[in-house]
């Protein structure tokens, strides 16, 4: 009787992946958490070793990810996890048909991070988005400008902390009688 | 883009008029944010909203009528009103009624025939002349209570 109450109290030991285990060999003492379900895995490493994972999972033919699929920030101030930024990578790999997530915890005050465009050209561009959405520093990157947003727009529009409807118009706008005010920014 | 939507707007040869069609030109639409301007009406002036997301074939003509109605008598006609939607009027008038058609052959059906096997027997029906249909139904307060006693003993 026991047993069948405390089996929702058991923790199931969490799942690991081929990937996780190969990166936490040859990268000990840069893998800080990880997280698998099913055949998705997720990894979040140490931003200094960000250069040397990557060109491993590039090059490296038990890994050979070729595709660099997505990369993108997450800004956790509203969720009070002190790391504010977090950037996840999406490699893909053809050879082995396989996905993996990558993750790296930034602070605020120093969300600076290595630039991997020398090892895939795609990522010019999402690290340019995440520039100019987070303003988040890619060291190395050949053009870091901004763009989404024209280049007078001032702060960096998705981080929690910008004013959602605040807009930063480049010429002088008609004043429009509102009949009813929706949003919480003038 | 606002300086590019006005310098286009400059360039356009006399006489021209503008319509704002669909939601998101006439109002920023299903979008409010730092990177959409509410409504090009902010920046130039516009003749003519036609509203929708996508707005439909029929809005469209109509809009296109109104507009050409409105240059042809400078202004729009007359309390918005076109022939158009004159004669849709009556038919709108007829869906209407057939409509309110339905919810009186229901009400026969599940006051007068129980036995009714029909697929739809909504739940909540309005009586013909709303007699039945009133905002207490259910618990009465101890006032209202009072209230009822009252007038039934008049």
């Amino acid at each position: 009787m026991s047993e069948e109450i405390s089996t929702m109290e058991t923790e199931t030991p969490p799942e690991t992946g081929e990937l996780t285990t190969l990166l936490k060999q040859e990268f000990p003492d840069d893998v800080t958490d990880f997280h698998a379900h099913r055949d998705d895995e997720t990894v979040v490493i140490e931003r200094d070793a960000l250069e040397a994972v990557c060109r491993f999972l590039r090059d490296d033919t038990r890994c050979s990810f070729e595709i660099m699929m997505d990369l993108t920030a997450v800004d956790r101030l509203e969720m009070n996890e002190t790391p504010r930024f977090e950037m996840v990578y999406h490699f893909k790999s053809l050879t082995h048909a396989r996905r993996l997530r990558l993750k790296v915890r930034l602070a605020e005050d120093d969300c600076k991070i290595a630039s991997i465009h020398h090892l895939w050209k795609a990522v010019d561009w999402y690290e340019r988005e995440c520039f100019d959405m987070f303003g988040i520093v890619f060291e190395g990157h050949p053009d870091l400008r901004r763009i989404l947003m024209y280049d007078e727009f001032e702060g960096h529009p998705l981080r929690k902390d910008y004013p959602i409807d605040k807009q930063q118009p480049l010429m002088e706008l008609k004043e429009v009688e509102e009949r009813h005010v929706y949003g919480r920014h003038a | 883009m606002t300086p590019i939507l006005k310098t286009i707007y400059d360039q356009m040869a006399d006489p021209k008029w503008v319509i704002a069609f669909g939601a998101c030109a006439s109002s920023g639409g299903f979008y409010q944010n730092y990177s959409v301007l509410q409504g090009i009406d902010r920046l130039i002036p516009v003749d003519l909203y036609i509203a929708g997301c996508p707005p439909r074939p029929e809005a469209v003509l109509d809009g296109l009528i109104e507009l050409q109605n409105s240059i042809q008598n400078d202004g729009p006609t007359a309390n918005g009103i076109t022939p158009t939607a004159i004669r849709h009027k009556d038919q709108k008038a007829d869906q209407l009624n057939r409509y309110f058609e339905i919810s009186k052959k229901e009400v026969f059906e599940n006051l007068q025939n129980p036995k009714s096997n029909r697929i739809s027997k909504p739940g909540f029906t309005y009586s013909e002349d709303f007699i039945n249909v009133s905002p207490h139904i259910g618990y009465d307060s101890p006032r209202m209570q009072k209230d009822k006693a009252a007038l039934k003993e008049k």
